[in-house]
């Protein structure tokens, strides 16, 4: 259990740019150009979608 | 906030990090110095007391002039030491502390009416007061006056850290990697995964914290009330977390790798590791320049446990100027001083069981959970908060 | 390690997805409210009444009611282009833009509450999100001319309105702002919502306090009317469409807040005056609904709050708008009443 915790914290901070090795057993290295820059976009995407800030909306019937 | 602004990246970070690396050694410091100069003036003017705010930058020209005179042992470091305090004094605690003595601001002659704080004024002098107490102490050389206004000037980390040490950013700053790639690779998934914490796990978590009010708790129903604050117990973490992200991250754009701030604080098992994870650059901090100068823990016992009373006394006062940062930062230091005495217990063993273990983890994540409770709320709000939680 | 190749193809692949959902997000445009309303101005050449405005507009004003009372043929029914959340710059655009595809009313009818015909126009680029994003679409170079933006709000909304991205981020944030509306509800009684979000809301667009909104209306009796609503104005009475400018029926409430003050009177009369020049009738109807229950918060008619005042409308039309009047006016054959006239 706790070995499964460890590898998954060590998969989210490769996959968040904490670390530069992958964890063991995840073969996807940086130079895996098109995981990383499907990777990238699917970041963008997700902070395209949530960047609104509430204070910004009284109508909200677009 | 500045992170997420086009501002940010497209006229400071990534012009900033180029020319940073495309220059020579000699002229990188005064890169970082110029820009960071420019990013203060800037976000002060805009966000932040406006001229008056951008003229602040004059206290970083005044830090760099006065450290030149920083030797070991002298009394110089004092001077400096002294300045930096009356600094967050001034701009930080002069209404807080003025108002003990006069609570109504109208009646109030040392009030401040249109207080502001310099842009990362908590951060940056805390790096003045290290650097001016490790010259005292000889715990660092003096590097040239381009080199130590670069430190503090540094803009990826100055307005929320993590705090840097002088002796660590140095060698960064003289010998930057050469894998730039690596370091663009991992600098710019850093920045990304930052902004993904803030906006899409912090900002949509406010939908819950925005209601640590007495208004909106004196009609929620009371199961709501601990989502409430656990939500808060997260976002604040997934806010100052992806803050911390951004920053490493950008200061990686430069090649520069400063130090970690968060390392999985809610799966630790006990209150001192929390505090070893959490914010780590001020727990460090505050050890280093706090605790150990008060005597650590190599004085009496009710001198150790007064000792971590006094430095999260501390902690607390530096995150807000208000008497519930105050209670916050006792609650964690009673906390310490429990667990301290707990381990301490003769014929203590940790147990090994994976039971132990949880029961640990989650004694740890409710005390510290009910404890964020002080922190977002004013002393009277969180005492309803409770009697609500508790007594309906 | 990592090769520079590599890096680049990274890079490129990440544009290729900001591209694709750029690509998507221009295919599911024409599913917001703005173009909506201008995909409803083009198919109504024929309507003979057009009302304009903001969300006021858009709840008061119900078509079919103010019809059926105003005596209107169907063939020529009145279309309702009001904008919630809109300035008088996009309420001109959408005006510019039914006329641009053949629209000829005969009447057109100005909906508009507090200071909207005298108060600039100033925005900044965050501001244009939802309905105001038509900005970025509809006449961007023509709009300029009637809002000010910061300059450096200019150079983000020059690079900004090529992007489906950026210019149609309200629409997606919207979706969001919904799912964090939901959560915040748990556990709270239940907040009342109208068409266009929460109720209380609403009350962040009046004034803060009545010395405030008095002191509003004495600091506008020496300001002219909005270059926008001028603009507009001037273009309908070129194309000798009469206009009838709204005072909208506010809310009990409001009109004990401010609309009690003797500066609000004094005010209107200021705004009657600089509507003469252009022959602009003008309707006050702010007191028409007396009922608070037919308001869906402080500002907006509820449904049947909407069917009532259109009605009431639709009857001064019928009497004070007859055909002789507007013949007279346009030396067109009337086809707006029924042949009873």
């Amino acid at each position: 259990m706790m070995k499964t915790i460890r590898w998954i914290q060590d998969f989210l901070e490769y996959l968040g740019g904490s670390q530069d090795e992958p964890p063991p057993g995840f073969s996807i290295t940086l130079s895996n150009a098109v995981f990383w820059g499907l990777w990238w976009g699917v970041l963008i995407a997700v902070i395209l979608v949530f960047s609104g800030q509430s204070s910004k909306f009284i109508y909200i019937d677009f | 906030m500045i992170f997420n602004t086009w501002d940010y990246y497209i006229l400071f970070l990534l012009p900033a990090a180029i020319f940073f690396r495309l220059a020579g050694p000699v002229v990188r410091p005064w890169i970082v110095v110029l820009s960071g100069c420019c990013f203060f003036l800037y976000f002060s003017f805009t966000q932040l007391g406006g001229a008056i705010g951008a003229a602040c930058l004059l206290i970083f020209l005044w830090e760099s002039f006065v450290s030149r005179f920083y030797k070991p042992a002298s009394w110089v470091c004092w001077l400096g030491v002294t300045q930096t305090i009356l600094f967050l004094v001034v701009f930080k605690y002069r209404n807080f502390l003025s108002g003990i003595v006069w609570p109504e601001p109208a009646h109030n002659p040392l009030y401040w009416k249109n207080a502001f704080l310099p842009l990362g004024i908590s951060f940056f002098t805390f790096e003045f007061l290290h650097y001016a107490w490790d010259r005292y102490r000889a715990k660092t050389e003096t590097g040239t006056v381009g080199e130590y206004m670069a430190f503090i000037l540094f803009f990826p980390t100055m307005v929320a850290g993590p705090i840097k040490r002088y002796q660590d950013f140095l060698p960064k700053l003289r010998a930057v990697t050469a894998e730039w790639l690596m370091d663009w690779q991992r600098g710019t998934t850093r920045i990304l995964a930052g902004l993904v914490k803030k906006f899409a796990i912090a900002d949509v978590l406010t939908a819950y914290t925005s209601h640590l009010n007495i208004p909106d708790l004196s009609v929620a129903n009371r199961a709501i009330l601990p989502l409430w604050l656990l939500a808060y117990g997260f976002k604040i973490y997934t806010d100052f977390s992806a803050y911390s992200d951004i920053a490493i991250g950008s200061a990686r754009l430069f090649g520069i790798r400063v130090p970690e701030n968060f390392d999985w604080p809610y799966l630790q098992t006990n209150i001192a590791d929390f505090w070893r994870c959490w914010h780590i650059s001020l727990s460090k901090w505050l050890l280093d320049y706090v605790y150990i100068p008060l005597g650590g823990s190599r004085v009496s016992v009710p001198r150790i446990y007064a000792n971590l009373l006094v430095t999260m006394f501390i902690s607390g006062l530096w995150h807000g100027a208000g008497y519930n940062f105050i209670v916050w930062g006792l609650l964690h230091g009673i906390m310490l001083a429990v667990h301290r005495w707990w381990r301490r217990r003769p014929g203590y063993v940790p147990s090994p069981r994976p039971s132990a273990r949880f029961f640990s983890w989650l004694l740890t994540f409710v005390c510290v959970s009910l404890a964020w409770a002080f922190f977002c709320m004013d002393i009277h709000t969180a005492i309803f908060f409770f009697r609500r939680l508790l007594w309906g | 390690m990592l090769s520079k190749r590599q890096f680049v193809l990274a890079l490129a692949i990440t544009l290729a997805v900001v591209a694709a959902i750029n690509v998507v997000l221009a295919l599911l445009a024409h599913r917001t409210l703005p173009r909506r309303i201008m995909r409803r101005a083009a198919d109504s050449p024929s309507a003979e009444v057009l009302a304009i405005g903001n969300s006021l507009m858009v709840a008061g004003f119900h078509e079919s009611s103010f019809d059926s009372a105003a005596a209107v043929l169907p063939a020529h029914a009145a279309v309702n282009l009001g904008l919630g959340a809109s300035t008088p710059v996009e309420q001109l655009l959408l005006f510019r833009y039914a006329i641009a595809h053949g629209m000829r009313p005969r009447l057109l009818l100005y909906g508009f509450y507090d200071f909207q015909l005298t108060d600039p126009v100033t925005m900044t680029n965050a501001d244009l999100i939802g309905n105001r994003a038509i900005l970025y679409y509809l006449e961007p170079e023509y709009a300029r001319r009637f809002y000010s933006l910061p300059a450096h709000d200019v150079v983000e909304f020059e690079v900004m309105r090529f992007f489906p991205m950026f210019v149609e981020r309200g629409a997606v944030w919207s979706k969001v702002e919904e799912f964090r509306r939901f959560l915040s509800q748990q556990g709270l009684p239940h907040e009342r919502t109208n068409q266009f979000g929460r109720a209380s809301d609403f009350s962040l667009l009046e004034a803060a306090s009545s010395q405030e909104f008095a002191h509003h209306c004495d600091s506008a009796l020496s300001a002219g009317l909005a270059s926008p609503v001028e603009e507009l104005l001037r273009q309908a009475h070129a194309a000798a469409i009469p206009v009838v400018v709204i005072e909208m029926p506010m809310s009990p409430f409001h009109r004990r807040a401010f609309y009690s003050s003797p500066s609000w009177p004094a005010y209107v009369s200021h705004l009657r005056s600089l509507l003469a020049p252009y022959d602009a009738s003008f309707v006050d109807a702010s007191d028409w609904i007396t009922d608070g229950s037919l308001f869906a918060d402080n500002l907006h008619l509820s449904a049947s709050g909407g069917q009532e005042f259109s009605r009431r409308l639709g009857d001064l039309v019928r009497k004070d708008y007859s055909s002789q009047r507007i013949a007279a006016t346009t030396n067109k054959k009337p086809r707006l009443m029924r042949s009873r006239l």
